[in-house]
């Protein structure tokens, strides 16, 4: 990698307003680098959020989320 | 010319094969069966699809799929199959899809028997499903009219994109006669528009009925209840001996040969009588009806229970012609027996007292 | 760097009738992670264009604000059905039904049964929650034992309601169908088996192998009144226990595929090919083409009724009456009587020839009756009016004398056909005496060429009746 690259890292991206929060990624993560935040989004939900550390990149909170743009993942 | 000495159902096959007719789904049915009958010979032999339907309801959702994928198709059934295929005209009609569906229309309620009734009229007619929709209705009157109504039907069907019936009837569905087949196969209608057709430019497209906002749901009934509204400048109907009759008599189908020969046997009595015959049943020829009905006392001749007769006033009454309506005598018969020409006579006579 | 993200499907979702690009699912709904791997299998083949989408009634309905691809909206229970008629009309297409387990396991069950029987070119994704989602979690023929449902309050009773429905086993005893598949959302594991397997329909289909299956167990949280995980344990451990999964068959990979008998060749059941033909002008040719009728209102309308016993060959009697007067360019009209009444034995048959259009098909009052038989006397001997002529076989007791001013005559036809050692031809040594008497209206010639075609695939038997015509025709007075 170029040094002067910046280093892409594994991570959820979350969309917090597209997420109902039933909690499936964050029981699916095997890593259990994902939980549901306290504070709420647009609809009156506790979303997922990413705790910023753990990520694999294995997509497997993207398979198991029954919402298609709630999350997305960027493996490096 | 080709001329044919056909039975009726085969000649709504014919029909249908020149009017670009590329899928049969069916269901046998008498009176109705030799129409599935020529439809699994001739299709094939063709190119074309036909498929034997596990039922009358998997008909005409096999027709919704067809016309949905934008191609032209049809069914054929007698009066319990049209029962069960109401559900599904609906869907057409909701979904605007052209498909054309005949009703060989055979005596009821219930299981009832296979002779002629025309007593499915208000389903053929009035929409018999359920929702505020219209179907493009014929109703032929000889073998010759069962093939070019059919095809006029898939026309009217893809002109105004609605499901359309061919209204015939037992006796008509069995009898033979001479038919002269069209010059010309029409052009398959293109429908890459709304269809869904598997292509890429119809990648976007999507067939449906359900609009799940009353608005929006309420918006769509007035695109419909417009289109049906100008759907009545292709009414047609005819008159006969009509000119300078003192009684006319009004009949649909099979009905209207009996209106004939008892039109003829009248005048031979000096009896000024003519006939008038709706050929589309919906829209109803009502302008013309009133034309010929004007001043003039009205039989109709039905094999049903009145719903015709019912509608022959209707008709009139909203053509402003009060007094014609409140003065409409009805001769019918039920249950699979057909008017004769003599009872028919016999009422003429009553009714101008000669 | 890779982003894994939503592909197949739009980016919004305005069909929806809002700004959107959240689904209409509840939280942790099997359909959600369903419709996604269909989206994703769609788009990662290739298939978006060519692929249709048939879309059921009930939570599966709104598929068409989510798959970026055409769709078809079909009515309830009818996916199947209405993706038989997509298939057959676009047999290049992808067809793809999505049908639930109220929509095809009840409503729908036989229209799937009989598309997955005829072996439809469509692939049917179907999604198994154990009740009915949409209209409010009530009872669906899978609803487990001891299920407790909104129309099985006190838990689904088999005694009273059966037991659950095992699609894929029942489908499984069908021959056509190539690809039968359980598989499940309820986890990881289970969620990439189920892509697997969604690609393997799309294979399938892009391929036109034919029909292919695909239940997908797939949880409901909010029917379940359970919590996304819960509900997906149910699916995991209850359903999957009534429900196992696997693959039942894969045709290609000779997967749960009989040993089918050699084939044996039989003399009677055979499929033929369909001999094709162009054009309709081809198909309906004429050899012997008749100029349509003439008007002539010169030739008197004559009205005939020919009655008798079923295998009397009354109603070809008819038909080569109405043939001469078709060659002779008359207006004609042959009418049988048909349904049971043919199935009882009896059989008639009315033919109207005429100079101007016909109008009334019925033939009330014949202007020649033909009878073969008794009860055809009997039942139409009254209907006669003065003038009129009655052909009946001699061997019939004339047990009510005709009306008044009718014409009786008795005619051995029966006889004469076992005399010239061909009892069948009885109907034509009838035809014999209507040539003989004249009252048809229509010229010898007519009638023995209508006789002569009517055999037309036994040309060798035509000209044999026309010998027995002349003779019956010459021997009897």
């Amino acid at each position: 990698m170029d040094g002067t690259e910046q280093a892409v890292v594994n991570h959820p991206e979350i969309e917090e307003d597209s997420c109902k929060g039933c909690g499936r990624c964050v029981a699916a993560c095997p890593k259990g680098c994902l939980e549901l935040k306290t504070t709420m989004n647009k609809m009156g939900i506790r979303p997922v959020g990413y705790k910023g550390e753990g990520c694999i990149g294995c997509a497997i909170c993207f398979y198991n989320c029954p919402e298609p743009y709630a999350i997305k993942v960027v493996k490096a | 010319m080709t001329t044919k000495f056909v039975k009726s159902n085969e000649a709504v096959v014919m029909g249908a094969l020149y009017a670009g007719c590329d899928l049969y789904f069916g269901y046998p049915i008498t009176p109705a069966s030799e129409i599935a009958h020529g439809a699994a010979k001739w299709f094939p032999m063709l190119g074309r699809t036909f498929v034997q339907a596990e039922c009358e309801t998997a008909s005409v959702n096999m027709m919704f799929g067809a016309a949905a994928a934008g191609k032209l198709c049809m069914t054929a059934t007698s009066g319990p199959g049209f029962s069960l295929m109401q559900e599904g005209i609906s869907y057409l009609a909701g979904a605007e899809l052209p498909a054309v569906v005949v009703d060989v229309n055979r005596a009821g309620p219930g299981l009832g028997n296979v002779y002629p009734e025309q007593s499915d009229y208000t389903p053929a007619v009035k929409g018999g499903g359920h929702g505020n929709y219209q179907t493009f209705t014929y109703a032929p009157a000889s073998a010759q009219e069962m093939c070019d109504l059919t095809i006029k039907a898939f026309q009217m069907a893809t002109k105004w994109r609605t499901p359309a019936i061919v209204f015939a009837d037992g006796l008509q569905g069995q009898m033979m006669e001479t038919v002269r087949l069209p010059e010309t196969e029409l052009a398959r209608p293109d429908f890459s528009a709304w269809a869904a057709q598997g292509e890429a430019k119809t990648r976007e497209n999507l067939v449906k009925s359900i609009f799940l906002d009353a608005a929006a749901q309420e918006v769509f009934n007035e695109k419909l209840q417009a289109k049906y509204a100008e759907m009545a400048k292709d009414a047609e109907g005819e008159t006969y001996l009509a000119d300078d009759c003192e009684l006319l008599i009004v009949a649909f189908g099979i009905a209207s040969r009996v209106a004939r020969t008892t039109a003829e046997a009248c005048r031979k009595l000096g009896l000024k009588v003519g006939c008038f015959r709706p050929i589309s049943l919906n829209p109803f020829p009502r302008e013309q009806l009133a034309a010929a009905a004007k001043g003039r006392r009205i039989l109709t001749i039905e094999l049903d229970a009145g719903q015709f007769s019912d509608d022959v006033r209707l008709q009139l009454a909203k053509a402003g012609l009060g007094a014609e309506s409140a003065d409409v005598t009805m001769l019918h018969r039920m249950g699979g027996q057909v008017v004769t020409v003599d009872d028919a006579v016999a009422a003429v006579r009553r009714i101008l007292g000669k | 760097m890779k982003v894994i993200e939503q592909k197949g499907m739009y980016q919004r979702f305005p069909r929806s009738g809002k700004d959107t690009r959240v689904t209409h699912y509840c939280p942790g709904c099997g359909h959600g992670i369903v419709n996604k791997l269909i989206a994703e299998c769609c788009a990662e083949m290739g298939l978006q264009d060519e692929t249709i989408f048939v879309d059921p009634v009930g939570c599966g309905v709104f598929t068409y604000y989510y798959w970026d691809a055409a769709h078809v909206s079909a009515a309830h229970g009818r996916a199947s059905a209405a993706a038989t008629g997509v298939c057959r009309a676009r047999p290049d297409a992808v067809t793809i039904a999505y049908q639930g387990d109220g929509d095809l396991g009840a409503i729908g069950f036989n229209n799937a049964f009989q598309a997955a029987s005829r072996g439809e070119g469509f692939g049917c994704i179907f999604i198994n929650n154990s009740l009915y989602g949409m209209t409010g979690g009530q009872m669906a023929p899978t609803t487990l034992e001891g299920e407790k449902t909104t129309t099985t309050p006190f838990g689904r009773d088999p005694a009273l309601t059966g037991h659950p429905l095992h699609v894929c086993e029942v489908f499984s005893q069908l021959q056509a169908p190539v690809y039968i598949a359980r598989v499940s959302v309820a986890d990881t594991k289970r969620i990439m088996q189920t892509k697997a397997a969604i690609r393997r329909v799309f294979e399938i289909q892009r391929a036109h192998k034919g029909y292919a299956l695909l239940e997908i167990l797939a949880p409901c949280p909010t029917n379940l009144r359970m919590d996304a995980q819960k509900s997906a344990a149910f699916c995991m451990n209850e359903m999957e226990r009534e429900f196992p999964l696997g693959t039942f068959r894969d045709v290609e990979k000779g997967v749960g595929v009989a040993e089918s008998a050699a084939a044996v060749e039989s003399p009677v059941l055979q499929v033929k090919p369909v001999p094709q033909v162009a054009t309709c002008a081809e198909l309906f040719a004429e050899k012997n083409a008749v100029p349509p009728a003439e008007d002539d209102a010169a030739f008197p309308e004559r009205r005939f009724k020919f009655a008798g016993y079923g295998g009397q060959g009354v109603l070809s009697l008819g038909l080569t009456v109405a043939e001469a007067a078709r060659l002779e360019r008359r207006h004609t009209l042959w009418f049988p009587s048909y349904g049971p009444e043919q199935r009882g034995g009896s059989a008639n048959c009315s033919v109207v020839v005429s100079g101007t259009p016909i109008g009334s098909p019925a033939v009330d009052h014949p202007d020649v009756l033909v009878c073969m038989n008794q009860p055809a006397y009997e039942r139409f001997v009254d209907d006669m009016l003065p003038g009129s002529l009655i052909i009946v076989d001699a061997t019939v007791p004339i047990t009510k004398q005709p009306p008044e001013g009718v014409r009786l005559v008795q005619w051995p036809a029966l006889k004469m056909a076992e005399d010239f050692g061909v009892p069948k031809a009885a109907n034509t040594m009838m035809l014999a005496a209507l040539k003989k008497f004249g009252c048809t209206g229509l010229s010898g010639e007519n009638l023995e060429a209508a006789l002569v075609a009517s055999f037309a695939k036994k040309p060798e038997l035509g000209v044999k009746n026309r010998e027995l015509l002349r003779k019956a025709e010459a021997t009897e007075s």
